[in-house]
């Protein structure tokens, strides 16, 4: 009798372990998913696009600075290699400066730079993904993404922010990143990104994203404005995405030295 | 019909009137040596400077249907130095249109650049502005323009520029009245008391200069080919040394360059080869003109955390035919090395959101112990606003070195400027 009472215990303890690692294993499948098409929505939407992008950055003491830039971004496959094209109108000093990256996630981007005065074409060394895009809080990775397997995600919980029901998701990056852990309120509805937290070594809260419109264009949910915030330094950058435009059928030349050193007036208007 | 019926009004009026953007700039630049031998022995800078560019893109059926576009950019400049005004600098003026999908043309006064050294140049023979850039001037003014014809040739496997450049622009060399120098023709450094005579090729047609280069990306590494026909723009040859008269001595210039990441390590690096066939002394005969020479180049750049990055540099030119140099030589002619060798080695570090730019550029030379430091420190403080104040600071001990005939004109300067 002790002895299948034993059994008995042995038999649900075992289960119940069974049971709550099933649970688990499908809730870090389930945060997996949810960043994989978070990832899709918010960084591939489209085949490709033009937007006119404002960036304000605001320092402590509420001094701004301006960056109006065009992007033209194409993607070569979901998830995969992509290729961006900016063209800056302000300030004044890199008004005409173009930009080009090819990005790979699996490797380190390639950049060039054209700087006009000088009828340069400047190869960037692109190895820090972490360094601040134009002197923005955003980091280069920010602009264009992380691939998920970088991270190990876990679904914390589900949390209503704005009538909009988010999963919460934990990440911790499997090798040394910027941060140490990184928390995003993902929207059930669209896969956008709603908030995202950033945790420094001392697991103090050093960034925060936040999305702070929306709009639906061409059928797809954009977020058309956002800010992040560096909560150490006070510092902060808004970005404002306007006449934003998907499945233009960017072609491939356009990402080329030849539409660096020329824009392409029919998808950059220079004035 | 290729003629187009044009009037006034439509070239007038048809568009919007263009923006007109620049800057506004003061700049001083102090003399730290003792030197007393230029025009003036405190400074080597002080001036104002109004640019303005505009860009202007016609209404013209044709033109734009060619995506034309006419550029100009204009330098006034108030020169405290040579107490010359200068209402008159033009940088750039030229007209751009692509008549073809695969062809652009770039005609008129023009910067051109190419090649993969930063601050060493092998396949890129356009004409420099050296003292703009040893006085502490910013670094546009290394280049000065050319007048030129570019065309360009573009498909998804390779691209072809070819320029031809009708009229001579020489480097803007030191001479003497701005910084001192070492003057082989007096065998010294020497100041405002040169009197070397530089002469100019003579404007023909035969005198065309020719540069072009063929260049593609593959996996990310960039490679191209170069062909330059023209002339030396440092008047390195001796014409009539009695007279003092220098001259630009014609050359061929072939070479190659490959630029991408390199593995494992990460960051970017470069290689470069020219093959600089001198054609008015092939065999290294003529003790009055340089011999042929074969230069090397080979770099790398690295981006470290908080915008931090490191590049190197490793620069040779090997004299050919250095057995004929040397024969060719006179009593008292200075006898160069058959291997010159260079390094460079740049930090750069941005603060401050980007704002703040501490750069330190060093050029070192073992064959002369010959060392250029070029320090500078930038603020953003404003979209607007940018303070620049850095130096210019030569060591090399040797009087006929690189960078130790400045010695004597070591410098530091600062830059306010505001642009629009």
């Amino acid at each position: 009798m002790r002895i299948s009472k034993t059994l008995f215990a042995a038999t649900l303890l075992i289960i119940s372990i069974f049971l709550t690692s099933l649970a688990f294993a499908e809730g870090g499948l389930n945060a997996d998913e949810v960043i994989k098409k978070s990832r899709l929505a918010f960084y591939y939407a489209g085949d490709d696009m033009r937007a006119k992008v404002e960036m304000e950055l605001v320092n402590k003491a509420g001094q701004k600075r301006v960056r109006e830039l065009t992007m033209l971004r194409k993607d070569y496959e979901e998830g995969g290699n992509q290729k961006y094209y900016i063209y800056f109108h302000k300030p004044a000093d890199v008004k005409d400066t173009t930009f080009m990256v090819y990005k790979y996630p699996e490797r380190d981007d390639d950049r060039w730079l054209f700087i006009p005065s000088l009828d340069l074409v400047k190869r960037i060394a692109s190895n820090d993904k972490y360094s601040s895009f134009v002197g923005s809080d955003f980091t280069y990775e920010d602009i264009s993404g992380r691939k998920p397997e970088e991270d190990s995600h876990t679904l914390l919980r589900k949390e209503t922010i704005d009538n909009r029901t988010c999963f919460v998701i934990e990440s911790l990056p499997r090798e040394a990143a910027e941060y140490t852990r990184r928390i995003s309120w993902i929207d059930e509805a669209t896969s956008l990104p709603i908030k995202e937290e950033f945790y420094d070594r001392q697991n103090e809260l050093y960034r925060t994203f936040e999305a702070l419109e929306m709009k639906d264009i061409d059928g797809i949910r954009t977020i058309t404005k956002r800010v992040m915030k560096n909560t150490k330094t006070g510092h902060r950058t808004e970005v404002t995405f306007q006449e934003t435009k998907y499945n233009l059928g960017i072609t491939d030349d356009i990402f080329t030295e030849r539409y660096l050193r020329k824009a392409p007036t029919q998808w950059v208007l220079k004035r | 019909m290729l003629v187009e019926t044009i009037s006034l009004k439509d070239i007038c009026f048809a568009s919007d009137l263009p923006e007109i953007h620049g800057f506004s700039e003061a700049a001083f630049g102090l003399k730290v040596s003792d030197d007393e031998k230029a025009n003036k022995d405190g400074y080597n800078m002080l001036e104002q400077r109004m640019e303005f560019k505009l860009r202007y893109l016609p209404e013209m059926d044709l033109l734009k249907k060619w995506n034309a576009e006419i550029f100009f950019k204009t330098d006034i400049v108030m020169d405290e130095y040579t107490k010359r005004a200068k209402w008159w600098a033009p940088r750039e003026l030229y007209i751009s249109f692509t008549p073809l999908s695969f062809a652009d043309f770039k005609i008129g006064e023009q910067i051109l650049t190419w090649g993969t050294g930063e601050y060493i140049f092998i396949n890129d023979q356009f004409p420099k502005d050296y003292e703009s850039f040893l006085i502490g001037r910013d670094d546009d003014y290394l280049k000065r323009p050319s007048y030129a014809l570019r065309g360009t040739l573009s498909s998804s496997w390779a691209s072809l520029d070819i320029v031809a450049i009708p009229i001579f622009t020489p480097n803007k060399v030191i001479d003497g009245e701005r910084l001192s120098f070492f003057d082989s023709l007096k065998g010294g450094i020497v100041g405002r008391e040169s009197d070397r005579f530089l002469v100019e090729p003579a404007r023909q047609f035969e005198n065309t200069e020719i540069a072009s280069r063929a260049y593609g990306t593959v996996n990310s590494y960039e490679w191209a080919l170069y062909y330059f026909h023209g002339f030396n723009k440092n008047p390195n040859g001796y014409k009539n040394e009695a007279l003092s008269q220098l001259f630009y001595p014609r050359h061929d210039v072939y070479g190659a360059s490959l630029q991408g990441p390199l593995p494992f390590i990460g960051g970017i690096a470069n290689a470069e080869i020219g093959y600089d066939y001198s054609q008015e002394d092939d065999a290294g005969k003529d003790r009055l003109i340089p011999n042929s020479s074969i230069q090397y180049l080979v770099g790398y750049k690295k981006a470290f955390k908080d915008d931090l990055e490191i590049g190197l540099q490793y620069f040779i030119t090997q004299m050919l035919y250095y057995e004929n140099y040397k024969r060719g030589l006179r009593a008292g002619d200075s006898q160069d090395d058959e291997v010159y060798q260079q390094y460079t080695f740049r930090v750069t570090k941005l603060f401050a959101n980007q704002t703040v730019n501490l750069s330190l550029f060093t050029f070192y030379s073992p064959v002369d112990n010959d060392v250029y430091f070029r320090p500078t420190l930038s603020w953003n403080a404003r979209d607007a606003w940018r303070i620049v104040v850095g130096a210019n600071i030569f060591l090399g001990r040797q009087n006929n070195a690189d960078y130790g005939q400045y010695e004597g004109n070591s410098n530091i300067y600062a830059r306010l400027r505001y642009s629009f």
